[in-house]
């Protein structure tokens, strides 16, 4: 159910919302909503919508920015931070995107940004259609490359837009995995469908191997994805490719854990990180992010991919080198999209 | 006596003075629970609650066995826990942490007698919430042969409970129990690897502060009046080929040295 905080009601997100045919209810506050995954509330709220992402020290990190115009998801994945992270299980959304326009607008130099961190970029853009609002702005501009991130196959908003510099990106695990802890997810041949689709109207993609997560085969089930998807994608329409395993802070664990039916994603050799994160023991995790990644390159030898929050040691164990900080990290990106 | 709020697990500890609650004309015993040999005062209170802080200040420390038993007297009788100051002392602010309170009175026997003899963290309570009644009952079983133990190695236990608790499901705990070793093969060989190299150049140590995270190795010795520089240079001159085998041994397994 969508709930629209009344004093919002003459925003143009919330207009287009009501445009979509959804049925929606006006409140005062959220107080009058039940605390779900199911519900969706257009609120007031008026914040920093736009963040650098936090990153740390010790892991090489780049400088994407996220764009938290919605705080919440209506998908389930076990190992989803926001369960941890946020204080709410209802979808926030805030209305104010004059504000977010404004913010993208000021930027000077080239910056990328994102939406899909505290939520899943395009889950509800049938209902809540802010790709059409964004992308417009996007396309006016030379330094702003802008990402939907998702696990949906949900396109088709963005399939009447003519992108400029919109990049579209999927996240991907084995179908043995989604179906077991990605719930109501896509599947991922529609995931990858939808890649093909969106390539066709113009979009460049990006696909994330995040989490990689550790089962026994997993060695066999990442190269069989990974057989499937450089058999449908053309390599020339790829932004990047992000790897990294399952991390996790101790409340993200603890949270599992209470969860009850996931636990077995906790049953492996995990140990805590100097950023007080749990992962992978590192001659594990390197193996699993080589299985990944020379799969990868056997069949795309050009196409930018990096790690997210790994340490340089591990870059060079894998790649054979190290991205840098921050500002060195982020040009790798920016050679690749902005030249 | 007509009400009851005894919440004190065994017998009471007894002062003097046997405080007695007046509230509507019932009559609740605060602190000596229907002992009838000593001086009484009645104190006339307006609710429950007010009965109930009296109680629990008149005894010290109180045990998790008896914050569920006064849990239980709140959810009996329709109270509002949070004007019962004991749950916001020991933190429990939200109904899903007093609903974890009041559930430790259905665990099994010696899980509730361990925690009248140690303080648990209260994630770990609520773990044990979300176990099967078969669960709990392996859990019960480690508690009698371990009554004693360390909360944090129980801690330890109902975690590892947690994790595997798929292999676990039907399984009765038998003394000398272990869980399977989570690590990969070779994390173990590169841990005995160290225990090796370290029982031969002892006092000197290898080891890693990070789990080999940031991919370095520590060597470490402290000099002192019976340790002496020239001692540890000879331990490392007689051990160099097994350090440096063992340095290209950790290389060849991916930890960034």
């Amino acid at each position: 159910m969508i709930y629209i905080n009344k004093s919002v009601i003459d925003t143009k997100l919330v207009q287009m919302t009501i445009d979509s045919n959804s049925a929606y209810k006006i409140v005062d506050d959220a107080s009058e909503i039940v605390d779900e995954k199911s519900n969706i509330y257009l609120e007031d709220r008026k914040d920093n919508y736009i963040r650098i992402c936090p990153g740390t020290k010790i892991y090489r990190c780049c400088s994407y920015h996220n764009i938290d115009i919605m705080q919440g998801c209506p998908f389930d994945c076990a190992y989803c931070i926001l369960q941890a992270y946020l204080e709410h299980d209802m979808i926030k959304v805030s209305t104010d995107t004059e504000s977010i326009i404004q913010h993208v607008r000021s930027f000077q130099g080239n910056i990328r940004l994102g939406s899909g961190e505290l939520s899943d970029s395009l889950a509800l853009d049938n209902v809540v259609p802010f790709t059409k609002i964004i992308v417009p702005i996007v396309n006016e501009l030379d330094n702003i490359q802008f990402e939907f991130k998702t696990k949906s196959a949900n396109i088709s908003n963005l399939l009447n837009l003519n992108p400029k510099n919109i990049v579209v990106s999927f996240s991907l695990n084995p179908e043995s995995i989604v179906s077991k802890y990605e719930l109501k997810t896509a599947s991922v041949e529609s995931r990858i469908n939808a890649a093909a689709e969106l390539i066709k109207y113009g979009y460049k993609v990006g696909f994330h191997f995040d989490p990689v997560i550790y089962v026994e085969n997993y060695k066999e089930l990442y190269t069989d994805l990974i057989g499937n998807l450089t058999s449908k994608i053309s390599e020339d329409r790829i932004e990047f490719i992000s790897i990294s395993t399952f991390r996790a802070p101790q409340a993200l664990l603890d949270s599992i854990k209470v969860r009850s039916k996931y636990t077995d994603l906790l049953n492996s050799d995990m140990i805590k990180s100097p950023d007080g994160k749990y992962r992978y023991y590192k001659s594990l995790r390197v193996d699993m992010l080589k299985t990944v990644y020379d799969s990868l390159r056997a069949e795309w030898k050009d196409v930018f991919i990096y790690f997210c929050m790994e340490h340089d040691t591990v870059w060079e164990s894998v790649i054979g080198y190290d991205p840098g900080d921050r500002d060195k990290f982020e040009l790798l990106f920016n050679n690749s999209f902005f030249t | 006596m007509n009400g009851s709020i005894k919440w004190i697990n065994g017998s009471a500890t007894l002062s003097p003075i046997k405080f007695i609650a007046k509230i509507d004309n019932r009559l609740y015993d605060l602190n000596h629970f229907d002992r009838d040999d000593f001086n009484e005062e009645v104190l006339e209170l307006d609710n429950l609650e007010l009965a109930l802080n009296l109680s629990v200040s008149l005894y010290t420390p109180i045990s998790f066995l008896e914050l569920s038993n006064i849990a239980k007297i709140v959810d009996d009788n329709n109270l509002d826990y949070k004007k019962v100051d004991i749950f916001a002392l020991r933190d429990i602010r939200t109904d899903k942490n007093f609903n974890t309170i009041l559930n430790i009175n259905n665990f099994p026997e010696s899980i509730r007698k361990y925690l009248t003899l140690k303080t648990l963290p209260l994630k770990s309570i609520e773990l044990i919430t979300t176990f099967s009644k078969s669960l709990q009952d392996f859990l019960n079983g480690f508690f009698i042969s371990n009554i004693s133990i360390s909360y944090q190695k129980a801690k330890i236990f109902i975690d590892n409970i947690a994790i595997q608790k798929e292999a676990l499901e039907g399984v009765k705990y038998i003394d000398g129990f272990e869980f399977a070793d989570r690590k990969t093969s070779t994390h173990i060989e590169i841990d005995n690897a160290l225990i090796a190299i370290n029982s031969k150049i002892f006092p000197m140590s290898i080891s890693t502060d990070d789990n080999f995270e940031s991919g370095k190795l520590k060597i470490s010795f402290y000099v002192d009046k019976v340790n002496s520089y020239d001692k540890f240079i000879d331990i490392l001159n007689s051990n160099d080929k097994d350090i440096r085998t063992l340095i290209e041994f950790l290389k060849g397994h991916d930890l960034g040295l």
